[in-house]
């Protein structure tokens, strides 16, 4: 069963004859005259009289309410909240003391730790002088003194960090201490964190762009010649690290091959390493204590040729990163070269396409043409019948149907190019009466149009139009693979036959001209 | 004053009108939900083949006073509203072009159902009832 797409509403009333019963049962009372008798109660009067001389003796009373204050409670609240108030002020002072404290417990530790380093690097010294008594090799000098003067001043300002964290603590804890109570320690130590990170993250990308900028500055003096400025930038750069290498003995032209990745290592540092490790195995007979200075020295040489190292391997990354941008700077410009090939070929196509569209539209109007053509000579062919079944019944003359037979032959003629003294000849042939010749005439106008003679050539291969002309015309413009052999007829126009096979050669794989036409007049 | 009879009386007199009156209501608004579908399903110019005008979905309503009240049958007013509610098997048609053709006929994959008159119908269902409380809410309240 088909489907039904339909609905059906139904509305049933129910309520109204019941409303009208009701009505009905409504009017019949109304209509009823019933008698209602009314009688009156003393005592409920009495009791009523009763009522109001109560209500007015109670309205002359004048009633006041006392509320009592206790003296005790009051005192007991203020007392509270005093306990309160003194309890939240001292658990605040008690968290922030207790944060004070440890802070100034784990600052004296690193004091501590700090001055024994110290200690143990005056004694280092003084092992040395022992060993080297003779004052030759000059190891102990500015070395120590570099390895525990930067001990002493971070001891001193983490001394003076602390002071002033401390200072800072205190003065933030007055200020909130109705808030802090809320912040866990942990939130509020995560927060120091985040923002001790950000610093840094900052801190270290100020540090990469001065690098990469003293990089290109550097590349750029060396590539213009500028030795001199080329050194200045060098020297902004690493001074500090040009006075420990001249502290280390490392020669400047040394640095400065090993800090441009012009040589792989400090021979001079190397040495002076090696020298210090034959001394340590010399004396290694005259107990570990005798050494200790010796590898004291040693082992600070060694740190600062890995600080050396780690200075000249950001250097030859800096100049890695300057390459890497360089490298997308031409990838960009390549790119935008891409772009700008790409808009020239889209041009080329749009004009392509232009053109291709110019070509349909002349193909278009041929077929117009062509459906024209032919209903011209639908035309024609009628006022032709006519005419010729009036002259079987020898009524031709010159009336209108004459007129209108020679009005079609003008217009056949200027369809099918004809000369005027071509169309004159077929209106005299009208005006004699030979009609036959005129159709015969018409019709092959119409046979050596260039459209309708197009549309016959159904196959590119081998053409023939026929006619008495002869004579083998080769197309121009017909494709490479085949032979295209034309019979002129007699009076027909060899350009245009021409034109309308060259049209039909193979294009891009699909045919084009006159093929077009042949399935347009279906 | 009128009595309390009389009142009761128009009351029932127009709970009685209430059945054709809301009928036409809801027979304008079922009219108006299947138009609504039929457009989201067809579009304004309806269901359209190639160079044909297009099937408008719309319904057709046939009320009817009935002993006790009234009805009202809404109905799809082209075979179309099926094809859009529960779509098409493959089928074929026959080409209506004019000229020689090496095919009479083309297959159509057919087509899946919307649902659309489902939708009108589970609407209709939901706004009609209110349409016949609001009708008697009127007439009680006068």
């Amino acid at each position: 069963m088909a489907e039904q797409v339909r609905i059906d509403l139904v509305a049933d009333d129910k309520a109204s004859k019941t409303i009208d019963h009701v009505a009905d049962a409504v009017e019949d009372l109304e209509h009823a005259d019933p008698a209602v008798t009314i009688s009156a109660d003393d005592n409920a009067s009495t009791a009523l009289a009763d009522v109001a001389d109560a209500a007015a003796e109670l309205g002359k009373t004048d009633p006041t309410v006392t509320i009592g204050v206790d003296d005790n409670a009051s005192g007991t609240i203020a007392d509270v909240r005093a306990d309160a108030a003194e309890l939240a002020a001292r658990d605040t002072e008690i968290v922030l003391q207790a944060r004070v404290d440890a802070a100034k417990a784990d600052l004296a530790a690193l004091r501590s730790e700090l001055e024994q380093t110290g200690d143990k690097a005056q004694e280092t010294a003084r092992q040395l002088d022992k060993v080297d008594s003779g004052g030759g090799s000059n190891l102990r000098g500015n070395a120590i003194a570099d390895l525990t003067g930067p001990l002493g001043d971070a001891s001193d300002g983490i001394s003076d960090n602390a002071e002033g964290g401390a200072t800072k603590v205190g003065i933030s804890a007055s200020a909130m201490t109705s808030a802090i109570t809320g912040i866990g320690v942990g939130v509020a130590a995560a927060a120091a964190l985040w923002t001790l990170y950000k610093q840094r993250q900052e801190e270290a990308r100020q540090k990469q762009e001065q690098l990469n900028k003293a990089q290109r500055d550097f590349n750029k003096a060396v590539r213009e010649g500028k030795l001199d400025e080329a050194a200045q930038v060098l020297l902004d750069q690493y001074g500090e690290l040009y006075d420990k290498a001249k502290l280390a003995g490392v020669g400047a032209q040394e640095f400065t091959r090993f800090l441009t990745a012009q040589s792989d290592e400090l021979p001079t540092l190397n040495a002076r390493i090696a020298e210090l490790n034959t001394l340590i195995e010399r004396n290694a007979d005259k107990g570990k204590q005798a050494t200790a200075g010796l590898a004291e020295i040693r082992d600070g040489l060694l740190e600062q040729r890995d600080a050396f190292k780690e200075t000249r391997a950001a250097n030859i990354d800096a100049n890695k990163a300057l390459d890497a941008q360089d490298d997308q700077l031409h990838a960009v410009a390549s790119t935008l070269g891409t772009t700008k090939r790409k808009s020239e070929e889209f041009a080329t196509s749009q004009e392509r396409v232009e053109e291709s569209t110019r070509r349909v539209n002349s193909e278009l109007d041929r077929m117009k043409g062509a459906l024209n053509v032919d209903q011209a000579m639908n035309d024609f062919k009628r006022a032709v019948i006519d005419g010729m079944a009036e002259v079987g019944e020898s009524a031709l003359d010159q009336s209108d149907d004459v007129l209108a037979l020679k009005q079609s032959v003008i217009d056949m003629g200027e369809q099918f190019g004809r000369t005027p003294l071509e169309i004159k000849t077929e209106l005299d042939a009208v005006d004699a009466g030979d009609l036959a010749k005129v159709a015969r005439d018409v019709e092959a106008w119409y046979r050596l149009h260039p459209i309708m003679l197009a549309s016959k050539l159904d196959r590119p291969g081998q053409i023939n139009v026929g006619g008495s002309g002869g004579g083998g015309v080769g197309p121009t413009m017909a494709a490479p693979s085949s032979v295209i052999n034309v019979n002129m007829p007699a009076g027909s126009r060899g350009v245009d036959v021409l034109r309308q096979v060259s049209g039909q050669a193979r294009r891009s794989g699909r045919r084009y001209g006159a093929q077009v036409v042949h399935y347009a007049r279906r | 004053m009128p009595a309390a009879s009389v009142n009761l009386h128009a009351l029932a007199a127009d709970v009685r009108r209430i059945p054709h009156a809301g009928m036409i209501a809801a027979a304008k608004a079922a009219k108006k939900i299947v138009d609504d579908e039929g457009r989201r399903i067809a579009g304004a110019d309806g269901m359209r083949g190639k160079k044909r005008r297009g099937l408008k979905l719309r319904a057709r309503d046939d009320i009817r006073d009935t002993a006790t009240g009234a009805t009202c049958r809404v109905q799809g007013s082209v075979p179309a509203w099926i094809w859009a509610n529960t779509g098409t098997k493959a089928h074929t048609i026959r080409r209506r072009k004019r000229g020689p053709m090496r095919k009479m006929v083309v297959s159509h994959p057919g087509m899946p159902g919307r649902h659309a008159w489902d939708r009108v119908a589970e609407r209709i269902t939901r706004v009609v009832p209110e349409i016949f409380a609001a009708q008697v809410s009127e007439a009680i309240r006068g």
